[in-house]
């Protein structure tokens, strides 16, 4: 301490002294107690008042009055400060209102106090999906992946994980979610309607081998059902086994014949099969056949998404299709003339596909998984 | 030697040792002023909590400020009439005047009053008494101790650090407003001691209570450069409000002192039944108002709100105070200004929103204009709300506005709040720039016991013999109040001329005072003791005599002697032969 020098001066008695620091001493403990007795009071208190307010607002919730439930929720965050679950339920309201911007601050204030809670990421994750920035809610699905979360025993990782691929799948980010998917396959509850989920999603993801080994694990094990034949028929499409995808839409068909879907794919894999010139067992004269059938499609829907206007510059493409379609060509020159006439459609197609982007007429749908097996 | 007799040892050698018995003593200060303000703060909540709850009725509200200061005003007027007020004044005073002695009577006093006050929802702050009671604990312990007189005093704004770290959870700027404010010098010695009370204190804060801080804010940053130009219309509203509060408050505060004494149990009960009417229809008004501050700071109050609750809070605390409650005006500051701040802020973000920030980030500005511009500490409020934020990129705008508040406050009311409450109270702070840095210089070392004196009722020709007998060209008219005045030789010599030979002193003074326009209760002009002499010297320049009275600081009417022009030329060492007459100056 700087102060004057006086390094010596009139000490109190030295039982004054002494007297005087134990006075201090025992006066420190006494207020020391008093204080930590009045603050667990406070602290008791608040709790409960904040508790309170917790239970109200569930309550509230359940019956959809959500604005009042984010009013007591806010009382219960200030009340009692720094309690995670108000904060986060609070942050959950706040998101189910659509005050997302209000649920995001909450939510980066508990993040910012804890960095690895689970449940908050996710909830940052939605926050960011909702204002339509899914990239960065990437990053957030991770971190309540791999974060903290009250119930370590619960799923809650597996379904932020499911929320992450769903969200993939949206981007269309294959690769990213075939990557997520791995884990997923692993981590997940081994029920049926979970495995289906995922062996869809592993089609999404452009892995149809992995969906039909599930698909058929679960037919294995659990036994016929329509909607695993249905899954299963999708990937064998996917990998351009149309015989087989019929005989699993078939069976579909047959476990629930009321599902039009069904029977609308069932329909459709029939028709590839009878456009197909691929196909195995097929004469010589069939395949001819049935390349001149998909030219002539691919032509017309080619012609008619063009129109006038852009005939002159694709004239040569369409003129060479319109010839191959009238002229039969010659028996020795029939190999040949399915080489044109499939490479004629392919062009066809991919000029018709960026000029008309539309959804297909009826007619048109088996063209694109026709030419898919052709080029594969 | 066991380890008991070595503990006695050291502590016999403490004993003698004050230096290191002071530097001890800063911990022990810090860690039990730490703990008494956690239990005030405690306390006062608790019961707050209890008297007028949220959601209560009106009556309540409006009954239980009014009984409240009932109950201080009558414990303030019969056992603890030092504990009225702020505190911040009071230990000011006791630090350059009264050695700094507070009794522990005033500490008890302040303590209980200012619970019940608080409690009972005066629309006070914490801060100002929090800060007395630590000082006052330091000076009791200090001088338990037998410290000497300059570690006594030296002790007093460590004691105030500590209180304000512990109740306003900003421990750097405790240090800052000890130094800034009570000591009024930043360079001062004391520094050591002051760091060591405060972090103490805060340590013990968050040993009881945790690691909550005392407002919850956003992280605020300045959107756009433009956006300046708002902080600076803040920077005005806050400087205009500043003034209107504490120009408010002093004016309300010379009519209640104007009041009879026997009134001054009584006194109080205006300002409760004020802020009680003002809480029948507007509950926020109650209290320090910490809760709205952290609401308004979350952006969550509309415009409207904002504006009335700064009106409200501006007349509630005026009058509170200047009525003679026990509380702050440091609280009330930061309310007024957070709520000013959240007007500006929202009315511009109404015309620009791509431009600025949202009212949460101007009400956080606006407290530290707010205070800047009332207490007059602008380094401690800009460190204070970069304590209360922890955020670096608010402290530009926030320096601006602060900065240009300071500056309109200073304009428009010249003499600092607290300086000025205690003028009120008949105490003469030392300012800054009148604190001598060396003792040799100052007054105390030049003046000369009183030479005698002139009752008021003696005719000026009379006056006029007597004084020619005198060494001295000028003497002191007492009257029974203490020092009414000087009159000099040749003001009685031209009054004789006139024809006025007959008139009385009073007469004489009181005509004089009415030509200068000057307040008929100080005697000016004079000096204190620990003026410096060459303050001394500049005020006989403006004078035509060279006598100048040396008075109280505590009381400007006490005459503690004179100090003359030959007095202060000896001090300096080139004292020139005396006029004439006799040595002792008696005619």
């Amino acid at each position: 301490m700087a102060g004057p020098d006086t390094s010596r001066h009139p000490a109190a008695e030295a039982g004054v002294f002494l007297g005087t620091f134990a006075l201090i001493f025992l006066a420190m403990g006494a207020l020391f107690g008093f204080d930590v007795f009045l603050a667990s009071l406070e602290r008791a208190e608040r709790r409960n008042e904040a508790r309170s307010l917790y239970e109200e607002a569930m309550s509230l919730e359940a019956r959809r009055h959500g604005p009042q439930a984010v009013d007591r929720l806010q009382a219960a965050v200030a009340t009692e400060r720094g309690n995670p679950v108000y904060q986060r339920a609070l942050a959950a309201a706040l998101l189910g209102t659509g005050r997302v911007a209000e649920a995001r601050a909450v939510v980066a204030a508990r993040l910012e106090h804890e960095p690895t809670d689970g449940a908050a990421s996710l909830l940052m994750a939605r926050a960011l999906v909702r204002e339509g920035r899914p990239r960065e809610a990437v990053s957030y699905y991770h971190r309540a992946i791999y974060g903290q979360w009250d119930d370590q025993a619960g799923d809650h990782p597996v379904q932020a994980r499911f929320e992450l691929v769903d969200l993939l799948a949206r981007l269309g980010a294959r690769r990213e979610l075939l990557a997520e998917l791995l884990p997923l396959q692993d981590e997940a509850p081994d029920d049926q309607t979970t495995r289906k989920r995922i062996a869809k999603l592993f089609l999404e993801a452009g892995a149809p081998a992995r969906a039909i080994e599930i698909f058929r694990g679960l037919l294995r094990e659990h036994g016929r059902d329509a909607e695993t034949y249905a899954g299963l028929g999708e990937a064998e499409i996917a990998r351009g086994n149309y015989l087989s995808a019929r005989a699993d839409f078939a069976a579909a068909a047959g476990l629930d014949p009321a599902d039009t879907a069904v029977a609308d794919r069932l329909t459709l894999v029939r028709r590839v099969i009878a456009l197909d010139p691929t196909q195995r067992g097929l004469s010589g004269e069939e395949q001819y056949r049935r390349s001149v059938a998909l030219l002539d499609i691919t032509y017309r829907s080619a012609a008619d998404c063009i129109g006038s206007a852009a005939l002159t510059s694709n004239g040569p493409l369409l003129d060479s299709a319109r010839v191959a379609i009238a002229t039969r060509a010659p028996i020795a020159g029939r190999p040949e003339a399915i080489d044109a006439n499939l490479d004629l459609a392919e062009r066809l197609w991919t000029l018709r596909r960026r000029a008309c982007p539309a959804a297909l007429a009826e007619a048109e749908e088996p063209v694109p998984l026709v030419l898919e097996r052709i080029s594969q | 030697m066991t380890t008991v007799q070595r503990i006695l040892r050291w502590l016999d050698e403490l004993r003698r040792k004050e230096s290191q018995l002071a530097l001890v003593l800063s911990l022990v200060i810090g860690a039990l002023v730490g703990l008494v303000v956690v239990a005030f703060i405690l306390l006062t909540g608790r019961l707050a909590a209890r008297l007028y709850p949220a959601g209560g009725s009106g009556w309540r509200r409006l009954l239980v400020p009014t009984l409240g200061a009932l109950i201080t005003g009558i414990l303030l007027s019969r056992w603890f009439p030092d504990a009225r007020g702020s505190g911040v004044p009071q230990t000011k005073a006791a630090l350059f005047i009264r050695d700094g002695i507070i009794s522990f009577r005033t500490v008890l006093g302040k303590f209980f009053c200012c619970s019940v006050t608080l409690a009972s929802g005066i629309a006070l702050g914490r801060e100002g008494p929090a800060v007395q009671i630590g000082a006052g604990l330091a000076s009791v312990i200090a001088r338990r101790l037998g410290l000497s007189k300059e570690y006594v005093r030296s002790l007093v704004p460590v004691g105030g650090a500590a209180a304000l770290a512990a109740a306003f959870n900003t421990p750097i700027a405790a240090v800052l407003f000890s130094l800034e404010e009570i000591m009024g010098d930043l360079h001062a010695p004391i520094l050591g001691s002051v760091v060591l009370s405060s972090a103490t204190s805060w340590m013990v804060l968050h040993l009881v209570l945790g690691d909550e801080p005392l407002f919850h804010v956003s992280a605020y940053h300045l959107i756009h450069p433009l956006e300046l130009i708002a902080y600076a219309a803040l920077g005005v509203v806050g400087g205009l409000g500043s003034v209107s509060f504490v120009k408010l408050l002093l004016g309300l505060r010379r009519w209640f002192l104007e009041l009879p004494r026997a009134t001054s149990w009584l006194q109080p009960v205006a300002g409760g039944l004020t802020v009680g009417v003002m809480g029948y229809f507007v509950p926020q008004v109650l209290g320090v108002g910490y809760s709205d501050v952290d609401r308004v700071l979350a952006g969550d109050l509309v415009l409207k709100v904002v504006i009335i609750l700064a009106v409200l809070k501006i007349i509630a605390a005026a009058a509170c105070y200047a009525s003679g409650n026990a509380g702050g005006i440091f609280g009330p500051s930061l309310f007024i200004g957070a709520m000013l701040g959240a007007a500006v802020g929202s009315i511009a973000h109404l015309i620009a929103p791509g431009y600025t920030a949202g009212p949460g980030a101007y009400a956080l500005v606006g407290m530290g204009t707010a205070f800047a511009g009332i207490v007059r500490a602008p380094l401690t409020s800009v460190i204070m709300i970069f304590e209360l934020t922890r955020d670096y990129t608010i402290i530009v705008p926030l320096m601006l506005s602060n900065l240009i508040a300071y500056f309109i406050s200073q304009r428009m009311q010249p003499q600092p709040i607290y300086e000025a409450l205690a003028r009120q109270d008949g105490v003469h702070l030392p300012t800054g720039e009148f604190r001598p840095r060396s003792a040799r210089f100052r007054v105390i070392s030049a003046m000369r016991p009183p030479p005698g004196s002139l009752p008021p009722d003696v005719a000026v020709g009379e006056a006029l013999t007597r004084l020619r007998e005198s060494t001295l060209d000028a003497w002191p008219v007492i009257d029974k109040g203490g020092l009414a005045g000087m009159v000099a030789k040749a003001e009685l010599e031209a009054a004789v001329e006139a024809g006025r030979t007959e008139q009385s002193l009073a007469t004489l003074l009181r005509e004089r005072t009415a030509r200068q326009g000057l307040m008929p209760t100080i005697p000016v002009p004079h000096l204190h003791p620990d003026h410096s002499l060459t303050l001394a010297l500049e005020r006989l320049g403006t004078l035509p005599h060279d006598v100048l009275p040396v008075v109280s600081r505590e009381n400007v009417r006490r005459l503690l002697g004179v100090v003359t022009l030959q007095d202060i030329l000896k001090a300096y060492g080139v004292a020139r032969p005396a006029r004439g007459g006799t040595k002792s100056g008696r005619p």
